[in-house]
């Protein structure tokens, strides 16, 4: 186009003068054309990446499935379809595996190495090719795990176990399989309810005995993925199709069943054969071991009561040698009392004869003195009676005497009586008186005398006595001696006795003590004898308590014996009872069963079944919808941007147009010059954008899918050429549009009028001026204000292009506060239970009970209540939802709220249905809405209000109105489970799924979790929309500084002139970008919000609630970064402004 | 010393192969309070002797003084200083700032020096107390560069420099616009130098200064300025 003419220099030089500008609109519609590119193509390379890998992994198109499993021989005639490229039987199991080095076992699905159809596509190492060799799941196993084994727990079931032949698997590759393409490995009845991995083993490692678990077919033709048409092909032929795999069914199940009779048939005869054996077994079994015990129990009895004796037996040995021991005292005692008693007797013998002896001697002593005696006495005895004779004489004498003496003294006293009796007559008669006195004093005399010869008779008398009492004791003694002596005599007779007798006591001692030695040994040998006696019976007593205890080992054993005999008899019985119970109960399951074979229900799952298929789709088409909404604005902002650089290009060259005008040249000739310097910026943008947002785009987003879907590498990147031209053509005419619109006026007036310089814009007063508070701007301020008003393009291109970058990073951050939140937002506020256990059938009371006694070490409260699918229909449209029955209150469970506010538990006849379904709908309280279960019963229902929900669509209605409309209450099939804190809730979920009926468990922190690593590929996205707002804000805050700099080149070297810094020039230029990237900032605020509600909006999906927040961080960041971009671009540019040369500038107005 | 004065000045544009001598050995000197008028053909080196006086280029060899400071050894930032200061210019095109009033463009140059003159007098003085409002593109050329000179002088610097004044101007514009100049200088004992081509203005000078061929040829002090009404061209 571009000839070697005046004109074509004057282009090319003008875009290399310019090269800023050219570029500037080079990279703003490379941006838009990218992010335009880009983001269309990005579904579609997805789309084709899918497309390419269920092509070359041959993903089925249906699975057929058959409760009973299929034969080789309906897989064969399936196959024979004209529409199948291939039937294959497959086989899966999940069990519990323990790879090498892990401490805990996973749960895995095991699968059979498929040859045709799900074909895993190995990424390391190789295919198994012999038994015990497997693929692994290349999103579990690393490089390293290649090699390793993992083993088959023994916990699995047996019915699993006995299917696999090798326990042990090597693992000789990895692989990604079109069966698991997300990281999703879905749920399983096995270990914890979740699988870890999958395994592809090879031929031999399991057996099933020829059934297969799936059948999956493969249409002969390749199908687009998504695409109705095959949507719709697969629903038509899936109901041609269903028929012959029912028949085919059932005649697999009549096969099954008359087997299934025939075994059960022969199973009843067996098991009535067993019973009568166990019978018999049983009663001589019992009647055998009651023997024994009676004939323990017998000896036991013997044994005790020996053993009672015993004690008896030891006592009397006890006895006895007391006894003994006594006796051997006594012998001991009486033999020591008769030698006692011997020395006694022979020494008192002994003595006796002493004292014999001795007598004798002092008696014949004595005789001899008495002899001696006699005669002495006799001459003692003569001489007192001379002694005697001579007293008598004397006494004679005296007696004369007194007689005398008496009288003379009578006569005294008389004559004195006379006197005395005279001179009473006479009493003066002296001589009587005379005679008287004398007489008086004769008579004491007298008497004296008397008194004296009285003494001398009583001494006489005395002697006389004493005499006599000689003669006497004399005559006594004498008699006494000879009485003594006649005593001797007979005490010496008596000795001599003595003698005898002693002689014959000694005699009898000796007898008697031989005697009594004699008795004593024999009582000695008595003893002896008993002491030999009692070690005979005390050794026979050991002997019998020996023998006693060796009787009662005997027995113990035999007891033990008969207990083990017991027990294994026991064991046995129960082992032959139960085994004789289960296959009763496995006759009665097989014939229910068997009854319950009424007719197999046939399941055709296209690929609408798989979980990472269906996601796929709707992952992916969230970038589509994306798409659909940014690039307009990036193709806005590349036409304004176009719009103001074609503008002061035209402005700038205006008096050389009239040059040329005048020169002669058409004004098509000159605005070639325009419309080929903005086509080819536009063009070579496109290519470049095209180019760059054809491969960036995909994949750095199909990178952000890979967290979740791993099945490829790489992107297929796709290339969309009528779309590229269809880009490229729109961007450029566009661009033409633009810069032909812009020298249109000027190319309309004479060349005269454009030769001459253009008048400058005139400064415009503006309202503000009006203000007082104008005069106090300094005059950089008012300068700039009135600039900012001056050019009302620039103004718009700034405010959409600064405001588009703040809205784009508003819409970017705010999208993934909007996303990424979302699981823990329902997992924190609104779902608040910890797992939901699924039951095969309703939980009456008693069976709750038991569920919450076996969950009681982690389960805090557990609600039961009916939730399953249903169909809302409403307003001629319909969701699937889940439906919820219950009575009781969800407090606790479920956190029912709409804004903030609690909402109430519907009334009868009213549902309360969650947000999502309210806006999809268009529903409000009041509508009418119906509910079909999966039992096809009807609930017709009225909205009584709406709650605040995001993940998942949720009806709920009471208990009430289920009674109403069914007659019956809605089954309680779901637990709604809450943990006592610090519990696992992953244990916990395993500990349910062990339970009665539990069907599966879904464990609430478990999808949180999956959900937030979905939503983390999100990041991905929201880095990319940052950069391209990056991008955006470069462009133009470059484009419209880089304008303002050129355009002002003198004001700016004016400036310099008069003595203003370079900060100070600087400010000058650079203060209205600021102004317009604030104003831009804050227009942006607002519109990214309004763009992410948008954004928000289009992205809708069924399940999920999305609503668009932004946080405080989000504004306060996409401010920040805008301003960040111009301040980098103000960077950039001051050196710019910095080689302006005054001089130069000054010089003349071109 | 003289106000202001030149000695051997030589001024080389360009590095290398293609070197351009603008300026060479040129020796001048301006006594204060005098009207000076450099004259020469195009391309003599009057504006690049302009440049360099004025702060806005360097020399190569050489030395500059003004009163007294020699600003050929300045940095960029004390010439930025010196012009801002010491030196009003007045430009061939006027370079007013399009966006800012009379007034403000006056305002522009006296809000960043030290001791500037009432913006609102100065355009009083020079006859615009009724334009002072208008934007540049509502007043003539002529008006233009009365604003061009208030702004000028509105800094009261020690120098004022004029470029062409009247280049883009009228006859009678054009006088009356040397005619401010002239008796501005006379009011204010203020040191002017205007560079222009017409050598018809050396007559109102107080010395001409004639340039040619990049050096000074000669140097005249006219003992009896004209009028600048009396001046024909």
């Amino acid at each position: 186009m571009v000839k070697k003419t005046a004109m074509g220099r004057d282009l090319r030089r003008s875009i290399r003068k310019s090269m800023g500008r050219f570029l500037a609109i080079m990279a703003i519609i490379a941006l838009g054309a990218g992010f335009l590119v880009g983001l269309q193509v990005t579904t579609p390379a997805m789309l084709s990446t899918l497309q390419e890998y269920v092509d070359s992994q041959a993903m089925f198109d249906l699975r057929v499935l058959n409760p009973y499993g299929f034969t080789q021989e309906e897989v064969e005639a399936l196959g024979r379809r004209p529409e199948l490229r291939s039937a294959e039987g497959a086989v899966s199991m999940d069990l519990l595996m323990l790879p090498q080095d892990a401490e805990k076992e996973i749960a895995v699905r095991v699968m059979s190495m498929p040859e045709r159809i799900n074909v895993p596509m190995v990424t390391k190492g190789r295919l198994p090719q012999k038994p015990g060799e497997c693929l692994a799941d290349s999103l579990y196993f690393t490089e390293k795990a290649l090699g390793t084994t993992i083993s088959v727990c023994p916990s699995n079931e047996t019915e699993s176990l006995d299917w696999v032949k090798e326990r042990e698997l090597t693992i000789v590759g990895l692989c990604t399989s079109p069966l698991f393409m997300n990281f999703e490995r879905g749920s399983t009845t096995v270990g914890s309810g979740a699988l870890s991995a999958y395994l592809y083993v090879a031929e031999g490692t399991l057996d099933t005995g020829g059934v297969y678990t799936d059948v999956y077919l493969k249409l002969a033709q390749d199908h687009t993925v998504y695409a109705p048409e095959y949507q719709a092909f697969l629903e038509d032929w899936e109901k041609e199709l269903e028929p012959q795999v029912q028949e085919l069914a059932d005649k697999r199940y009549d096969t099954l069943v008359q087997d299934a009779a025939r075994d059960l048939e022969e199973g009843w005869a067996e098991y009535t054969k067993g019973m009568n054996e166990y019978e018999a077994g049983h009663y001589q079994a019992v009647s055998q071991l009651r023997h024994g015990w009676r004939s323990l129990q017998e000896s036991k009895e013997l044994l005790d009561e020996q053993e009672k004796n015993l004690p008896e037996g030891y006592k009397a040995i006890e006895e006895a040698e007391a006894k003994l021991a006594e006796g051997e005292k006594t012998l001991a005692d009486s033999r020591v009392q008769l030698q006692q008693q011997k020395a006694k007797a022979y020494e008192e013998l002994a003595n006796h004869e002493a004292t014999l002896t001795e007598n004798r001697t002092q008696i014949q002593e004595g005789l001899r003195q008495l002899e001696e005696g006699l005669p002495k006495l006799e001459t003692g005895i003569s001489q007192v009676d001379d002694g005697l004779q001579q007293m008598d004489r004397a006494q004679g004498s005296l007696e004369m005497s007194l007689n005398l003496a008496n009288a003379a003294l009578s006569s005294a006293r008389e004559l004195l009586e006379q006197v005395e009796q005279a001179l009473e007559e006479n009493p003066e008669d002296q001589t009587l008186l005379l005679t008287k006195a004398e007489l008086e004093a004769k008579i004491p005399e007298l008497e004296t005398q008397v008194a004296d010869l009285e003494a001398k008779q009583a001494q006489l008398t005395e002697k006389k006595q004493e005499l006599e009492s000689q003669k006497a004791e004399l005559e006594a003694q004498y008699q006494d001696l000879l009485h003594k002596k006649q005593e001797a005599e007979s005490g010496l007779a008596k000795i001599e006795d003595g003698f005898l007798s002693l002689q014959s006591a000694r005699n009898q001692a000796d007898d008697r003590f031989a005697a009594a030695e004699a008795t004593i040994t024999a009582a000695q040998m008595e003893l002896e004898n008993g002491k030999k006696e009692l070690e005979s019976n005390r050794a026979k007593l050991a002997s019998g308590e020996a023998q006693l205890k060796e009787g009662r080992e005997q027995w113990q054993e035999g007891y033990l014996e008969f207990r083990e005999g017991l027990t294994q008899a026991m064991e046995q019985l129960g082992q032959g009872k139960r085994k004789l119970e289960g296959s009763q109960f496995l006759l009665e399951t097989g014939a229910r069963k068997l009854q319950a074979m009424e007719s197999p229900e046939v399941f055709l799952l296209d690929r609408n079944t798989n979980v990472a298929y269906v996601c796929y789709e709707s992952d992916s088409s969230i970038v589509e919808s994306v798409g659909r909404v940014f690039p307009l604005f990036f193709f806005a902002v590349a036409a304004l941007v176009c719009l103001t650089t074609m503008s002061k290009m035209v402005d700038e060259e205006r008096t050389q147009m009239g040059v040329m005008k005048a020169l002669g040249y058409s004004g098509w000739d000159i605005s070639k010059k325009y419309l080929f310097y903005a086509g080819s910026a536009s063009l070579i943008g496109c290519v470049i954008g095209v180019a760059f947002g054809s491969v960036v785009f995909p994949t750095v987003i199909f990178k952000g899918y890979q967290i979740m879907y791993q099945f490829s590498g790489q992107v297929k990147l796709t290339l969309d050429l009528w779309q590229c031209v269809w880009i490229c053509g729109g961007f450029t005419l566009c661009m033409l549009l633009v810069s032909w619109l812009c020298c249109r006026k000027e190319l309309k007036e004479v060349p005269a009028e454009l030769i001459r310089p253009k008048s400058p814009k005139a400064g415009k007063r503006l309202l503000l001026e009006r203000l007082p508070i104008w005069k106090h701007l300094s005059f950089l301020r008012k300068v700039a204000i009135r600039n900012i008003f001056r050019y009302k393009k620039r103004l718009i291109m700034m405010l959409v292009g600064v405001g588009g970058c703040t809205a784009l990073l508003v819409t970017g951050l705010g999208f993934r506060d909007s996303i990424v939140d979302i699981a823990s937002q329902q997992f924190s506020e609104v779902t608040l239970y910890d797992m939901a256990v699924t039951f095969a059938h309703g939980q009456e009371e008693s069976k709750q009970e038991a569920f919450r006694t076996a969950m009681e070490e982690s389960c805090e409260d557990a609600l039961f209540l009916h939730e399953s699918m249903a169909d809302l229909t409403a307003g001629g449209k319909s969701k699937t939802v889940q439906m919820l029955v219950t009575q009781d209150t969800l407090e606790g469970f479920v956190n029912l709220h709409r804004d903030g506010e609690p909402v109430p538990m519907p009334q009868r006849g009213e549902a309360l249905i969650s947000n999502g379904l309210a806006r999809n709908l268009g529903l409000e309280v009041g509508d009418p809405l119906t509910l079909r279960t999966t039992d096809m019963e009807e609930l017709t229902l009225v909205v009584g209000g709406v709650y605040d929900n995001i993940i998942n669509n949720y009806v709920i209605l009471s208990q009430d109105t289920a009674a109403q409309q069914w007659g019956h209450e809605a089954e309680k099939n779901t637990a709604y489970v809450t943990l006592l804190p610090e519990k696992d809730p992953y244990e916990a979920g395993a500990l349910a799924g062990t339970q009665a009926d539990v069907v599966s468990t879904l464990v609430s922190l478990d999808m949180n979790n999956r959900i937030e690593t979905m939503m983390t590929s999100m990041n991905y996205i929201v880095a990319l929309i940052v950069l391209c707002a990056a991008a955006l804000a470069f462009v133009v805050i470059y484009n419209l500084t880089n304008i303002n700099i050129t355009e002002r080149v003198r004001e700016i070297a004016t400036i310099k002139v008069l003595g203003f810094y370079p900060m100070e020039s600087a400010s000058y230029v650079f203060r209205e970008g600021l102004a317009l990237t604030a104003m831009g900032c804050v227009v942006g605020l607002g519109a990214g919000k309004l763009l992410l509600n948008f954004v928000i909006s289009r992205i809708q999906v069924d399940m999920v609630y999305f609503t668009p927040q932004a946080s405080a961080v989000t504004y306060l960041l996409a401010a920040v970064l805008t301003f960040v971009f111009f301040a980098l671009v103000d960077v950039l540019l001051y050196f710019k402004l910095e080689k302006i040369n005054m001089a130069e500038a000054l010089k003349s107005v071109e | 010393m003289a106000f202001v004065e030149f000695r051997n000045v030589g001024k080389t544009y360009g590095t290398g192969q293609v070197q351009v001598q603008a300026l060479k050995n040129a020796s001048f000197a301006v006594e204060k309070g005098e009207l000076c008028v450099i004259v020469g053909p195009s391309g003599a080196g009057k504006t690049t002797l302009l440049n360099i006086l004025g702060g806005m280029d360097t020399l190569t060899t050489g030395q500059v003084f003004l009163d007294g400071q020699e600003i050929s050894n300045y940095q960029k930032r004390q010439l930025t200083t010196y012009r801002r200061q010491d030196v009003g210019f007045v430009f061939q095109f006027y370079n007013l700032v399009q966006n800012l009033t009379a007034l403000e463009n006056v305002e522009l140059a006296s809000q960043i020096c030290k001791n500037p003159l009432d913006p609102a007098q100065v355009l009083k003085d020079v006859g615009l107390q009724d334009r002072m409002k208008n934007f540049p593109a509502q007043l003539s050329g002529g008006e233009q560069q009365r604003v061009a000179i208030a702004r000028a002088l509105a800094k009261n610097p020690k120098l004022l420099l004029c470029d062409e004044p009247t280049g883009a101007l009228d006859y009678h514009t054009g006088k009356a616009i040397l005619k401010l100049l002239q008796d501005t200088g006379r009011s204010t004992g203020m040191t002017i130098i205007i560079i222009t081509h017409n050598s018809a203005l050396t007559d109102m000078a107080d010395r001409v200064i004639h340039v040619k061929n990049g050096t000074v040829a000669s140097t005249a002090v006219n003992p009896n300025p004209k009028p600048v009404a009396e001046i024909e061209w």
